[in-house]
């Protein structure tokens, strides 16, 4: 180990995030590789290493010969002073060197609170921000990740984004590089060619024009881009990699166990949910290939938890067959099931029982909204009588507490719609008065409510987030309404929740603001140790940008949205009626009762997406 | 109980207590070993470790105890190997005989480094601050109203030789290990304290060996003591000795070892000094 780290590393705390040498760590020799890439989570160690796709991507690309794939995480604060005041640059996991050397750096974009880490790891590698700023083909920043979805405002610091799932695109990428390199290819010709692979989008190929109330005018692509990239999916999800002998971190992380990937996609359609339209077309796994990688992960890496993951697993079709399977080895073996997003019916109750025998913890659910008329505006299917039948049944098994989660500020809500949030945390506690074999043991009822933050690509991508102070009002009314004892209210901090709808719907102008507020200090913005609104409002202000603008204005259809460059496959028709539709408080049907044609089925071989 | 021999060093040597458990227990079920879980609602793997190591320490003479259930004790180091992150390595896995307070003294080498070399009269200061009487330090205590309680250094360091080199003073300390421990920080902390010229500009920590006695190593066929510098012993004092190699004594730990003779074989008895040489007493500080 380099001696200035191992001089820096006894000062900081949980020095062993920054060490490597993990079990199933890919070490390759330099000599031996021509390709060097550095996946960058732009966040903590404990946080990145709790993610599926980094580990995806890092071992699809360590499969490739000649490539070796390291991994980079944001030092926490003490580490980053350690390391610029001993000069030591931002370096990979594995081997210990300076990134700022690699050939390829990418980042995994989760979620928009990480942008300004994304500028804090550029500087600290020792590379200059700006795209334009970096010459010759080495190196070449890479962003991928849901929040590549409207790469907007880090366009002019990113060199490429890949949109979609990068399984097969990294590979073609890091070939396409070779090519460059071999032929001495100049970047801007590198950059060129990146854009007629599909699913790649390069911003500095597109000239941006405003008009005079600062909406977009047109977006102008050069150099035979596309004039929309559409995003990349695996063509074949059961043959598609998966992590079987993944890092097993030698100190805690946040989600330290098995994750199986159940299927990509969501059939249900609400309204809200990027995540369920971006992930479309459905694909699903099968069974016996699950039951054999989660197996198998479970015997290489010695893990005794699994959790089986997507975003709604209670709509996996052979789920039964699935659990049983799993469960025949994991009781012997010891090794805990887990299954997280499950639908509020019986069948997932007696499912979670078969499960979590071992000790009942608390059972989570997310009506979202309060009252059922918002529920199908919203297109979230929790009928409330099935709620209640569920928690009454579970009660009655002995489930103790329940956390119920809501969003304030969802299109069309009013302040009826906000109370029937306490009215259905009373209902609940009502239920467990009249079932409960234990009335001395008490329950606890947790609600929790966040401010809906209007997302790209959805339905409800038009919409304005509500203002801080109507969000204020909401949680004081809901406040004073929540009565009991056995109730608790927590509600979600409002203004990281502001800044996070003028990131996710921003364009270029706010790149700006996001470097501004860098070089004043702004990183780990979804600490709380380190977040300042403050701050922020002096780079808003400094940079002449309203982030009301982006936050808080309701968009015009036929207005140019800047993430309509990019598409997951949903068209934007499909997605404005939705929008009308929700108006009218009309339930949009599941994709297994009836097509309702998003346009995601197109992106499938054959045009048949696997609802 | 049985006991795996491991050292712990480069990246492996930021591993937390805690964490090198688990990751003890997650190693054992990657090799396929079983070993004993704990009764209870929450069974899980029984590892112990009797002796934690600081973080940033390595050390070559770990102990790690567990009861393995169905595997044979010599296939235990190289499957545990195998399956372990880099810089911890299993030695030897074996029944377990003397108990863990036996387990009296712990041999630290504590290497101060000098960016700027070693300052004049650095060597002699720390040797007579080791040596004095008495040399009290204030330490963190949770026990303690306040927080910190006063500990007398001197009675607890059993030997302690300081060395020059080049860019880098050597102390070669043996402290007591348990009931009370003393940790090596708190010697160098004692440095800082009163001989700041000799504050080192960095300190690196190495465990070479735990001990029942100054002189004696806790569990049998540890890692030999070294000679004592300052006393090379040319002829050995003891007389002469077998020709199959053995020092010709029955050997004190009572093993029919692998000598040829059977009861005598080639240890370390040979290379220690006989037990007429005196040996500095904890009141009477290091040499």
């Amino acid at each position: 180990m380099n001696r200035t780290l191992e001089h820096i590393l006894p000062r900081v705390q949980k020095p062993a995030r920054y060490t490597g040498g993990e079990y199933n760590a890919v070490v390759k020799d330099r000599r031996s590789v021509d390709v060097r890439y550095a996946l960058c989570f732009p966040d903590t160690y404990e946080i990145g290493m709790s993610n599926l796709g980094m580990r995806i991507l890092y071992g699809v690309m360590n499969q490739m010969d000649g490539v070796w794939c390291e991994r980079v995480f944001a030092p926490w604060g003490d580490m980053e002073e350690e390391m610029r005041r001993e000069g030591i640059l931002l370096y990979g996991l594995e081997s210990g060197d300076s990134i700022a050397d690699f050939d390829l750096i990418g980042f995994s974009l989760g979620y928009e609170m990480a942008y300004t880490n994304v500028l804090n790891m550029l500087d600290l590698a020792g590379l200059p921000l700006r795209s334009e700023e970096r010459y010759g083909l080495a190196p070449i920043v890479v962003a991928g990740g849901t929040c590549a979805y409207n790469p907007e405002p880090l366009a002019p610091f990113v060199d490429l984004f890949v949109l979609g799932e990068g399984e097969d695109v990294s590979v073609e990428l890091i070939q396409l590089y070779r090519k460059a390199r071999e032929e001495c290819w100049s970047k801007e010709e590198f950059l060129a060619a990146a854009a007629q692979v599909p699913g790649i989008y390069v911003p500095s190929l597109y000239q941006v024009s405003y008009k005079p109330d600062g909406t977009l005018d047109q977006v102008i692509p050069q150099e035979g881009a596309p004039a929309v990239v559409t995003k990349r999916i695996v063509q074949d999800f059961d043959k598609s990699y998966f992590p079987v002998k993944t890092i097993v971190p030698s100190t805690e992380i946040v989600h330290d166990r098995v994750m199986l990937e159940l299927f990509r996609g969501c059939i249900r359609g609400c309204r809200f949910c990027q995540a369920g339209y971006a992930y479309r077309p459905v694909r699903s796994r099968d069974p016996e290939i699950l039951l054999k990688q989660g197996i198998e992960a479970c015997k290489d890496s010695g893990y005794q938890e699994m959790t089986l993951s997507s975003l709604s697993t209670s709509d996996y079709r052979p789920l039964e067959h699935l659990c049983d399977g799993l469960l025949e080895w994991c009781e012997p073996n010891k090794v805990s099931l887990s299954l997280p997003s499950l639908r509020a019916d019986n069948f997932s109750l007696g499912l979670m029982e078969r499960v979590q025998h071992v000790r009942k913890s608390g059972l989570t659910f997310a009506p979202e909204a309060g009252t059922q008329r918002l529920r199908d505006a919203i297109t979230k299917p929790v009928p409330e009588e099935d709620l209640l039948r569920t928690r009454r049944t579970a009660m009655s098994r002995g489930w103790p507490s329940v956390k119920l989660y809501f969003m304030l500020g969802l299109p069309t809500e009013t302040d009826e719609d906000v109370l029937g949030i306490a009215d259905l945390a009373e209902k609940v506690y009502r239920a467990w008065k009249e079932t409960t074999p234990n009335p001395k043991r008490g329950v606890n009822i947790t609600v929790s409510t966040a401010w809906f933050v209007p997302k790209p690509h959805t339905a409800f991508q038009w919409e304005p987030q509500i203002s801080m102070e109507e969000y204020q009002r909401r949680v004081k009314l809901l406040r004073e309404h929540m009565k009991g004892r056995s109730i608790k209210y927590n509600w979600h901090d409002s203004q990281t929740s502001f800044l996070e709808a003028v990131f996710a719907r921003g364009d270029r102008k706010v790149a700006q603001v996001i470097e501004t507020a860098w070089r004043e200090g702004a990183k780990f913005d979804a600490w709380s140790e380190y977040f300042d609104f403050d701050r922020w409002q002096a780079a808003f202000a400094a940079c002449g940008v309203d982030p009301a603008f982006y936050a808080n204005r309701t968009r015009e259809k036929d207005e140019r949205l800047p993430w309509d460059v990019t598409s997951v496959g949903v068209s934007k028709d499909f997605l404005w009626r939705e929008r009308q539709r929700a108006y009218q408080a009309v339930i949009t049907p599941d994709c297994r009762v009836q097509c309702t044609g998003c346009g995601a089925n197109k992106l499938c071989p054959g045009g048949k997406c696997d609802a | 109980m049985h006991r795996l021999a491991f050292s712990k060093a480069d990246t492996a040597k930021f591993i937390s207590h805690l964490d090198l458990m688990r990751t003890f227990q997650r190693s054992f079920l990657r090799a396929g070993i079983a070993i004993k879980h704990t009764e209870g609602f929450n069974p899980h793997a029984f590892v112990s470790i009797p002796l934690p190591l600081s973080v940033g320490f390595s050390s070559g003479c770990e102990v790690l105890e567990c009861q393995v259930l169905d595997t044979p004790l010599e296939e235990v180091p190289a499957r545990m190997n195998a399956a372990l992150p880099a810089g911890i390595t299993v030695h030897r896995c074996y029944e377990g005989v003397r108990p863990v307070k036996e387990l009296a003294y712990v041999n630290y080498i504590v290497t101060l480094e000098y960016e700027a070399g070693a300052p004049f009269g650095a060597e002699s200061a720390i040797r007579s601050l080791l040596e004095r009487p008495s040399l009290v330090m204030e330490k963190r205590s949770k026990k303690a109203k306040s927080g910190k309680v006063e500990v007398d250094l001197i009675p607890l360091i059993a030997r302690a030789d300081v060395e020059e080199r080049r860019d880098t003073i050597a102390l070669d300390l043996i402290l007591k290990a348990q009931n009370p421990g003393l940790n090596p920080e708190l010697v160098v902390a004692a440095i800082r304290a009163n001989c700041p010229d000799a504050a080192p500009d960095y300190t690196v920590f190495h465990r070479r060996a735990g001990l029942a006695d100054p002189v004696q190593p806790w569990d049998e066929r540890k890692t030999r003591l070294p000679p004592r510098r300052k006393s090379i012993f040319v002829t050995d004092p003891a007389g002469p000795r077998p020709p199959d190699g053995s020092c010709g004594t029955p050997c004190p730990s009572g093993r029919a070892g692998r000598g040829s003779t059977g009861r005598t074989h080639r240890c370390t008895a040979a290379r220690r000094p006989p037990p007429e040489t005196e040996f500095p007493r904890p009141a009477g500080g290091g040499r």
